[in-house]
């Protein structure tokens, strides 16, 4: 379970600030209080304790809607955190018996933000996504150093790659690596200094 | 997997197809990739969560953060 704290909530860029909104931690409801999506973080703060938590979305692995009420009764955005990028504090570990091995790995939460009102279900997911864009990788944490985003318009001009424009797909370095590594290719996923925006073709030399 | 491809060849060819996203923490979704951004931040839509090859959950849209993704590949429904 989490350990609720007093929170700073973010005063500029916020998308949405929704009242009567519940939290679970995996299957346990933490109250309700009001959820407040903002481009530099998430947050959610208890009604009466005024305490709550903040996510950053670098630590939010996936977000989703989930209308499927088998496995959780209630409609729901749904969050994966990674615990070990977020500054969540929890008390024990016993969490929604995902993996109980006590793995030293990193260790994930589901958090769930259950909104009186339903209809902003989809606002709540947009938003949210549209936030990520605005939060990439901070490169100083990146394991192999890359370089800088200066110069790169690409990535972060918040475009989507549909089947309809996918043609001029620009990607940015850390879209780059990314794809590389979920390809498959360059084991050390290095790669050098392509910044140009036409072809990203070449240079992808191991 | 004889050559590399452009990247854009690759996405090109699954977009809008059925595909599996494996998260590095082990767990996969699979759905429909509707699209992606220059971050490799993925968007599915009818989603399944699978962990150890059971079915978990079901969403609607879902959003993944590129670079916790382990890698993506076709699947036939």
């Amino acid at each position: 379970m989490v350990v609720l704290t007093d929170v700073t909530l973010p005063t500029e860029g916020v998308r949405i600030q929704q009242p009567q909104v519940s939290a679970y931690f995996g299957e346990n409801c933490v109250g309700q209080g009001t959820l407040t999506i903002a481009e530099s973080a998430v947050a959610w703060v208890e009604r009466t304790s005024g305490k709550g938590f903040t996510l950053t979305y670098p630590s939010i692995i996936l977000h989703a809607v989930s209308t499927d009420c088998s496995s959780f009764p209630h409609e729901c955005v749904f969050v994966l955190v990674d615990c070990s990028r977020s500054a969540l504090e929890l008390e024990d570990t016993e969490m929604d018996g995902d993996d109980d091995d006590e793995d030293e790995g990193p260790k994930n939460v589901s958090i769930r933000f259950v909104p009186a009102d339903m209809s902003i279900l989809q606002e709540v997911y947009k938003q949210m996504s549209e936030c990520q864009e605005l939060n990439p990788e901070d490169n100083s944490d990146s394991e192999d150093g890359m370089g800088e985003y200066e110069g790169l318009g690409d990535g972060s001009d918040g475009r989507w790659f549909t089947a309809d424009n996918i043609g001029g797909a620009e990607l940015s370095e850390e879209g780059l690596a990314n794809l590389q590594r979920m390809m498959g290719g360059g084991r050390d996923g290095h790669n050098g200094s392509n910044g140009h925006d036409d072809d990203e073709h070449g240079e992808m030399e191991e | 997997m004889s050559k590399r491809q452009n990247p854009s060849e690759f996405l090109k060819q699954i977009i809008g197809k059925p595909v599996v996203v494996k998260l590095n923490s082990g767990v996969d979704y699979r759905g429909i990739l509707a699209c992606l951004d220059g971050f490799m931040n993925i968007a599915l839509e009818q989603t399944e969560e699978y962990a150890n090859g059971q079915l978990q959950n079901k969403y609607g849209d879902a959003f993944i953060r590129g670079n916790n993704v382990l890698y993506i590949s076709t699947h036939k429904r």
